[in-house]
């Protein structure tokens, strides 16, 4: 067959069968595709199908180099509502049905903590475990460490 | 029967995105719903957390909220569904894109089922401004979608913590979990260990009871009787509302009309299916 007439014959497929396409599309492809691209299954309604336990610590270093701790709740009232709840409360251990959006981004939220700090420098740590409890047969993982650290903006480091 | 069933499962999903998205949420009796902002997504303290670090400026994220806002009360209506609702649905994943923590699985069914619903011909019926006959309306697409949502959503659980039970005492003790229904379910592991097979294995079941005609009935109370569970245990935002509107879909009859054809019965006229070499024909219906 020549080229011109499969590409015909693909566009009368598409045209003729294109709610099958987008069934396909929505129904299989993007949610098995958030499955092997990011490991997590981010568009593959997996709400609830699991718990991790974290907290945060939070510090902005002075010129001296020195930390100084910063309250989570604080920085829960810089950010928006949707990311507050993850903020309030999080400098003890608590457990939450997910939280990839902290994961991805921790820099934003150290960000949002340079407001009204005196450092120049801000150092968040973000620990984690996938299962709080020691349940039949499963023990709590080790805890995962993520850092960042972001250099404040100049108008928002007052000295 | 599903043509029209495609309309009231569009105004109801309608109503939902409406509520969801602007201060009317605030009527519904579960804080975790409330917008606390103008309209959903509306950006705040100039805090960014785009997907992909792909963010707009705050005046395009409002612009696209009053958008989607505007475009909802067209889809609701039944007025140029198929455009209203597609850019209803548009906005509302990019104003979702915008800040990662506000994404939510209720959220992103809402959008994308308002969209399918849209392109399904759902503005055909239930409708003040009525969709042209052009493209007849077709139930299938929203069906699959939601068969789609149980099984993925079966899938995910299919691990040894959640069959475990683990998870689901997780969710318990972290206080997820409320109400004597959930003390009822989910206050022994062993409880929890039957809970969490339970869900998995009617979350298995639901797509292809729903599916096949035959057992479509009981698919939709199996269907509404685990929301109400969900709804009296865990409250997941207006997630059960959701599925309510699109499980309207399944009401009605099993063979859709072709593409491009229409029950005369339902409708003032009717379009031929469109043949190779053949010109669209519409013919007036004797009604």
């Amino acid at each position: 067959m020549r080229w011109p007439r499969r590409l015909a014959t693909a566009a009368w497929l598409v045209r003729s069968h294109w709610r099958a396409a987008i069934a396909v599309v929505v129904c299989l492809v993007v949610p098995l595709a958030s499955w092997l691209v990011g490991g997590r299954g981010s568009f593959a309604y997996t709400m609830y199908s699991s718990t991790v336990t974290y907290r945060l610590e939070i510090a902005w270093l002075d010129d001296d180099g020195s930390r100084h701790p910063v309250d989570p709740n604080e920085v829960a009232g810089e950010v928006s509502s949707p990311a507050a709840p993850f903020l309030a409360g999080a400098g003890d251990l608590r457990t939450v049905a997910q939280i990839d959006a902290l994961r991805a981004h921790l820099a934003d939220v150290a960000r949002a903590a340079c407001k009204g700090r005196h450092g120049r420098v801000i150092e968040i740590a973000l620990h984690e475990r996938s299962l709080p409890l020691t349940s039949p047969g499963f023990s709590s993982e080790p805890e995962a460490i993520r850092t960042d650290r972001v250099t404040c903006p100049p108008a928002e480091s007052p000295k | 029967m599903s043509a029209r069933s495609l309309g009231y499962s569009r105004a109801a999903l309608g109503l939902v995105l409406l509520v969801r998205t602007t201060p009317l949420s605030r009527v519904l009796p579960w804080p975790v719903s409330h917008v606390a902002t103008p309209l959903l997504g509306w950006p705040e303290h100039g805090f960014q957390a785009a997907w992909g670090g792909l963010a707009l400026p705050d005046a395009a994220v409002m612009a696209l909220c009053v958008l989607r806002t505007a475009a909802a009360v067209l889809f609701t209506l039944g007025m140029w569904t198929r455009a209203s609702g597609t850019v209803a649905a548009v906005a509302a994943l990019v104003v979702l894109s915008q800040d990662a923590f506000g994404f939510k699985f209720t959220l992103y069914t809402l959008f994308v089922g308002t969209w399918l619903l849209a392109i399904s011909g759902s503005g055909r019926h239930v409708a003040l401004r009525p969709s042209p006959p052009g493209i007849g309306p077709n139930p299938w697409l929203v069906r699959a979608f939601v068969a789609s949502v149980y099984a993925w959503s079966a899938i995910a659980k299919l691990r040894g913590t959640w069959l475990s039970g683990a998870t689901l005492r997780a969710l318990y003790q972290a206080h997820y979990l409320t109400e004597e229904l959930a003390d009822a379910l989910f206050a022994t592991f062993a409880r929890c260990h039957a809970a969490a097979w339970g869900v998995v294995v009617a979350e298995l079941l639901l797509g292809p009871m729903l599916l096949f005609r035959r057992t479509r009935v009981a698919g939709l109370v199996l269907a509404v009787g685990m929301h109400v569970a969900y709804e009296w245990t865990a409250r997941p935002d207006v997630f059960g509302w959701v599925m309510a509107a699109l499980l309207v879909s399944f009401v009605g009859s099993n063979t859709p009309p072709r593409e491009g054809v229409e029950a005369p019965a339902d409708t003032e006229s009717i379009t031929l299916p469109v043949g190779k070499g053949l010109e669209d024909t519409r013919v007036r219906s004797a009604r």
